[in-house]
């Protein structure tokens, strides 16, 4: 099954994208950005403040960009970019230390308890073990579905479905101990 | 839990589900290909600028004696060569005029250019321009003439260029011969034969030779336009493009990258222009205008243009 989300149009699989850009194709590497940015940017969220996420997302192409001849197999290119995504992240919060606190700022577009109640969700999301952590990130902020979590980060589908439950029930128990 | 709604949202809407999707959809990845908030901040500030140089140029214009002044002759026609005080504003609709001064050259101004003289005494002569394009050639020293934008000044270094500027504030600068600077919060030293372009943002681009590869010019430009996939693409292109004397447009690129960006342009550039001893990679992560300094040197001997005659200004940046 393939699956495309609204800003993912091209119907090129990974393998091909990863091939055209290679020869300097940039239509292909804007697919792929379109296609991948909302699993790196979920996958980053879950490490970083919401307010730095944005520029690590783009860090993350940039890296991918100058080093996509090294990537041996273009159909693994999910499983690659997301290996990336997760080493720019922690290369990020080691050099600029840890400034989560920020994001009920990042979420003031919301009302103020809103603001409050969301980034306490993130906060809860983000201390769960890294499976079930990047799983909700893509399904509950990204607005992914399991099918396409798995096809964009390389687990199987069954894998997916049970970080989903399991990570549900954790996520649900830690925020009703939340005082 | 209903599991079916979890998996790919059928079946009946979970509630505790719902909730937190409803919660955290501010946190969501959001495309932004075009910086717009800053292009609408920057415009108020265009109007800000613009209704500082017409308030400059009238306070001038009061004080100013008809001793200083430049003489303005329409080059077609037969109209006679008049007086441009302080202080005036000139509107040269269909015609093609020339402006003259002793102190600093022959500007000429093509058909639909408007300005102000707003500044000419012994330190320093200024034109504002509105919108149009002049066409200076100086024989004054170093930083005695300047032209003011909505976005940015141009000081010229003894030079020959071409400054063009849309309604819109935003224009780009063409030089022919010397250096000009192009300055607001940043600073692009425009050599012989490069341009730069001021962006509707009011950004300023890195200069570019005009003989460089079209990704190149595109590609700077573009750099510092739009986000996202197509910044990357830029960066990649000029980096990918830039000849030994394209790392004048490198060594301007650090200012306008953050850390990531700022470690490809550094290998880059070090291949082309070996980097000063003492100078590490790293080093530009936590880049300042003196980080690069030592390196500016031997760039300019690659971009083999003239060397710089800057009075009183502290560095290349």
């Amino acid at each position: 099954m393939t699956v495309r989300t609204a800003s993912d149009r091209d119907p090129r699989c990974d393998a091909d994208l990863v091939h055209a850009t290679r020869r300097r194709d940039s239509g292909a590497f804007e697919a792929l950005y379109a296609r991948y940015a909302p699993v790196i940017h979920g996958i980053i969220l879950g490490r970083l403040a919401a307010h730095d996420a944005d520029d690590v997302v783009q860090n993350v192409f940039i890296t991918a960009l100058t080093k996509l001849e090294s990537l041996r197999e273009p159909a693994a290119f999910a499983g690659w970019i997301c290996r990336v995504a997760r080493n720019a992240a922690e290369d990020f919060r080691r050099g600029s230390g840890d400034t989560l606190q920020l994001d009920e700022e990042y979420a003031s577009r919301a009302t103020q308890s809103q603001s409050a109640e969301a980034a306490a969700a993130l906060a809860a999301i983000r201390a769960l073990p890294e499976a079930y952590r990047e799983t909700l990130m893509l399904r509950l902020v990204e607005g992914m579905t399991g099918a396409e979590i798995a096809e964009r980060t390389g687990l199987t589908p069954g894998s997916v479905r049970v970080n989903l439950h399991r990570g549900m029930h954790l996520l649900r128990d830690a925020l009703e101990k939340r005082p | 839990m209903n599991d079916d709604y979890l998996w790919d949202r059928s079946g009946e809407p979970d509630p505790a589900t719902r909730r937190l999707e409803e919660l955290l959809v501010v946190y969501r990845y959001k495309e932004s290909p075009v910086p717009v908030q800053q292009t609408r901040r920057r415009s108020a500030l265009r109007w800000l600028a613009a209704a500082a140089m017409i308030a400059i140029g009238i306070i001038i214009f009061a004080r100013t004696t008809a001793r200083n002044s430049w003489r303005a002759t329409v080059l077609s026609g037969n109209a006679p060569t008049r007086v441009l005080r302080t202080g005036e504003e000139l509107n040269t609709h269909d015609a093609r005029v020339r402006l003259e001064s002793r102190a600093i050259g022959s500007i000429e101004l093509a058909p639909g250019t408007k300005l102000i003289l707003a500044e000419n005494g012994e330190r320093l002569h200024r034109l504002s321009l509105i919108y149009g394009s002049l066409h200076a050639r100086t024989t004054s020293a170093p930083g005695l003439f300047v032209v003011n934008t909505a976005f940015a000044n141009a000081v010229d270094f003894g030079c020959e260029y071409t400054l063009t500027i849309n309604n819109d504030g935003s224009g780009l600068l063409r030089v022919t011969a010397g250096w000009v600077e192009l300055e607001n919060s940043r600073q692009s030293l425009v050599p012989r034969g490069a341009a730069a372009t001021i962006l509707a943002s009011g950004e300023l681009t890195a200069p570019y030779f005009e003989n460089a590869a079209p990704e190149l010019r595109d590609g700077v430009v573009t750099f510092q336009s739009v986000r996202g996939p197509a910044r990357t693409t830029a960066l990649i292109n000029v980096l990918r493009h830039a000849r030994k004397r394209d790392a004048l447009t490198l060594i301007n690129l650090f200012s306008r990258a953050n850390p990531a960006e700022r470690l490809y342009i550094f290998d880059r550039l070090n291949e082309l222009v070996p980097a000063p001893p003492g100078l590490r990679r790293d080093d530009v992560l936590d880049w300042n205008a003196r980080t690069t300094e030592p390196w500016w040197p031997s760039v300019v001997k690659a971009a083999r243009v003239p060397p710089i005659e800057k009075k009183g200004k502290p560095g290349w940046w």
